[in-house]
């Protein structure tokens, strides 16, 4: 079997390109070892958070500063994916997820600004349209934590939140009331609280001091019935609700990871994870590639083009060894900046190594040494690209869904 | 077992994913899940010293082994070798001991009740028999009938042979899959013989039974050299008993000889996808809607679903793929008496699907799956096999 596309990672650099070719109906298959980092995070995407990335200031005027940024880093890969094609990206991901049932908003002229489970502030740029909360429009903030939840403490966070803001916020304990002697997390709180009995112990407490307020609460409200359990609990409490990411798993991103794959399968895109590509062939071209099996042996797939958006250092597209960061599929000269690393962990010009990956022409097609490209129908996206720092930029899930979408048309053009 | 032998324990970053991937927490929220009960205490019971007691590896009887937590994982880690690994430490009582030992020999009883299957079918309906089985904590439900049936095979010697690996349920319960498996390969040009080996081992892995099953991967495992020095493949169209000689004989023995087996073990339909052009007819009416559930041991092989494509090419019109569910019966898991209630929950999401897709058939390659979804809709369930049959040149 040939496919249009065989695309290499499952993150969202990787579904984004499935999206693309879905929408053409190309023949696609997904290979990753595994579930992506998406499930764990914060369900946000960023386009560009901070810029110039050293100024810690939020960036609020989006374009003004993607514009000055492609200007000075013509490396960055939003250089090569152009503003255009980045909106292109951001507002088709828009719609698809109206398509999805998982509606986003936001918009790629504005960040806007959001709280996060410290306390802090934090620019994004799109977002799932139940978090369209404004903090500073609220009459009255109320942060409630539930005592069952590990990892999340209304104080802290509040208590940050009343220097950032500059106001008073209130917090509140509850307690849902479920012994299972065990730890329980972000997921299985969002799973009991699917259950209308246990909700209402969670809006018995809340009722007399959450009316008329916006209510911070960690995002817990439900795995797959969200919907369902948001808007009983601002009806109930007479209240606005907005969830804060909270630490994996998170329940955000999984709602997102969850819903781009099964929009994906059931638009007959085959994914097959569990099992990492370890083997290709091909010299100008990439002609096939395998997983390995079970049971040892290779799973060959043939595809007119390939993606690979296998991830960065996290993901586990790049590993690091004690002299070298390399690519682990196609072994891509990887740039990497001298010294890798700063002393200073939280250094404000960032980590160098962040910034580490494969470098790219305009079509995001790899390149070696000297500049030529690698192979014709390879095209790389998402963390797996160097010439950027998702961290301090703010830029992580942004620079996948542009590089995403444009690593597909470049791959389904031919 | 080897403690050299880690399956990439200090990969864990703790990210949870597998957690939520979970079939089990969903329903039972006492469930510790993967992330904790298997990189997380494998930490602690190697510092501890693997002998050790702990009260919770008594949870781990609720593991499913259904593997998804294995193939969510983005660092491959595999969290159900240590579940397995580990049943052994759990404290039971004697009836639950024994309850769970007569389970993982339903070879055995297969074997008897196949003998005069007519007489088995009705004593096991008889009320003093389904008491019997109350008591000692078997759940009240419906059983797969056990059926025999004499096997046609060809006997002329061909280059390409198949050595097909039927497992217990099509053994016992299912024959007529054994006889369509074989005139499927007898069609692609195979010269076809019917291993001689009983039980794979799965339900006694999965019983705690570790040791036992041990030494049954070791004779299985000769056994079927034997015939791969010959030039056979080794054929299986249950994706359980498929799994447990492409992966779980290898960790269990940790030898070559279970490298060089699971390397030339193949699904039916992998094989098929392999086959230039295929022995069956488009001339054939095809079914108008099905669905296709895909069970976890096929998902977890790696293989893809190579079924679905020969499926849609010649016999469905509509095929509904699905492989996000687990239909929660798990082999032995769903006939106890305490899980029975569990295992349909885990199903229900399974059934809610199946039944709004509407489809007058559904297919899936597991034997206990069937049983399961039957008991959970209602609608006829057909092993791929089974159907593809209908479909021959």
């Amino acid at each position: 079997m040939l496919y249009d596309l065989v695309i290499i990672g499952a993150g969202l650099a990787g579904f984004s390109s499935a999206l693309v070719a879905v929408e053409r109906g190309k023949k696609t298959v997904i290979l990753a070892r595994g579930l992506g980092n998406l499930y764990s995070s914060s369900g946000y995407i960023d386009l560009l958070g901070y810029y110039p990335a050293t100024e810690r200031k939020p960036l609020l005027s989006l374009l003004e500063g993607l514009n000055r940024l492609i200007d000075e880093k013509p490396a960055h890969p939003y250089s090569l994916v152009g503003t255009d094609m980045i909106k292109d990206a951001f507002s088709s991901f828009l719609s698809i997820s109206e398509v999805m049932g998982l509606p986003y908003g936001g918009s790629t002229y504005k960040n806007v600004i959001m709280p996060t489970a410290v306390g802090s502030l934090v620019p994004t740029t799109l977002f799932p349209k139940t978090a369209e909360r404004d903090v500073f429009e609220a009459e009255k903030i109320v942060v409630a934590g539930i005592r069952e939840l590990i990892d999340f403490f209304p104080a802290y966070t509040a208590g940050n939140l009343e220097i950032a803001l500059e106001r008073k916020i209130d917090f509140y304990w509850v307690n849902i009331g479920i012994n299972v002697h065990r730890e329980l997390n972000s997921y299985d709180i969002a799973l009991a609280l699917e259950e209308k009995e246990i909700r209402d112990r969670l809006l018995k407490q809340l009722k007399p001091i959450s009316k008329g307020s916006l209510l911070l609460i960690p995002a817990v409200l439900g795995v797959k019935r969200w919907k369902e359990v948001i808007s009983h609990m601002e009806e109930e409490l007479e209240c606005k609700v907005l969830e804060i990411p909270t630490f994996p798993p998170s329940v955000m991103g999984y709602r997102l990871a969850e819903t781009l794959l099964n929009y994906l399968k059931s638009k007959g895109v085959e994914i097959i994870t569990g099992y990492s590509v370890d083997y290709f062939k091909g010299d100008k071209d990439v002609e096939e590639v395998a997983i390995t099996m079970s049971n040892g042996r290779l799973k060959k797939f043939k595809g007119k083009s390939y993606i690979l958006a296998t991830g960065g250092i996290l993901g586990e597209g790049l590993q690091v060894y004690p002299q070298e960061i390399k690519e682990t599929i196609f072994s891509l000269p990887v740039i990497s900046p001298e010294p890798p690393s700063r002393e200073d962990f939280f250094n404000l010009e960032g980590q160098p190594f962040s910034s580490t990956g494969v470098f790219v022409n305009n079509s995001l097609q790899p390149l070696d040494r000297t500049g030529k490209v690698i192979f014709n129908n390879l095209f790389v996206s998402g963390a797996t690209l160097g010439g950027y720092d998702p961290f301090l930029e703010k830029s992580g899930n942004g620079v996948a869904l542009s590089t995403g979408y444009k690593a597909a048309l470049m791959a389904l053009k031919g | 077992m080897d403690k050299g032998f880690n399956h990439n324990l200090d990969h864990c970053l703790k990210c949870s994913i597998c957690h939520t991937q979970c079939p089990v927490i969903s329903f039972y929220l006492s469930f510790p899940g993967p992330k904790q009960l298997g990189p997380e205490l494998e930490r602690l019971r190697l510092a501890r010293g693997e002998k050790e007691f702990s009260e919770i590896d008594n949870v781990l009887s609720y593991c499913m082994n259904c593997k998804r937590c294995d193939i969510a994982c983005p660092h491959g880690v595999k969290p159900s070798y240590y579940n397995l690994k580990n049943k052994v430490n759990m404290k039971v009582g004697p009836s639950e001991k024994f309850r769970n030992w007569i389970l993982a020999h339903n070879v055995w009883w297969g074997k008897m009740a196949s003998i005069i299957p007519g007489f088995s079918n009705f004593a096991l309906h008889f009320p003093l028999i389904k008491f019997g089985m109350g008591v000692i904590g078997i759940a009240n439900r419906n059983l797969p009938a056990y059926n025999k049936q004499k096997f046609k095979l060809k006997t002329e010697e061909k280059t390409k042979k198949a050595l097909y690996y039927p497992g217990c349920f099509a053994t016992f319960n299912e024959p007529a899959i054994i006889q369509s498996t074989i005139n499927i390969l007898e069609s692609c040009g195979y010269q076809v013989k019917l291993a001689p080996v009983d039980c794979c081992g799965t339900p006694m892995l999965t019983n705690a039974l570790f040791n036992e099953t041990r030494e049954i991967a070791g004779k299985n495992t000769a056994l079927f050299l034997k015939y791969i020095e010959k030039g056979y493949k080794i054929v299986t169209t249950c994706s359980s008993c498929g799994l447990s000689l492409k992966q779980e004989y290898g960790d269990i023995l940790l030898n070559e000889e279970a490298k060089i087996l699971a390397s030339h073990v193949w699904d039916l339909f992998e094989l098929l996808e392999e086959e230039e052009s295929l022995p069956f007819t488009k001339d054939k009416e095809k079914i108008d809607k099905a669905f296709y559930h895909v069970p976890c041991h096929l998902k977890a092989q790696g293989t893809g679903i190579p079924a679905a494509k020969i499926l849609k090419e010649f016999s469905v019109k509509e095929l509904i793929v699905e492989d996000s569910y687990c239909c929660g019966i798990a082999g032995t898991y769903g006939f106890k008496k305490e899980k029975h209630n569990l295992s349909l929950q885990i199903g229900s999401s399974l059934f809610k699907a199946i039944k709004e897709s509407s489809p007058s058939l559904v297919i899936t390659d597991c034997g206990t799956c069937k049983v399961q979804i039957f008991d959970g809709t209602g609608i006829s369930v057909k092993h791929p096999a089974l159907l593809l049959n209908e479909y021959l040149n």
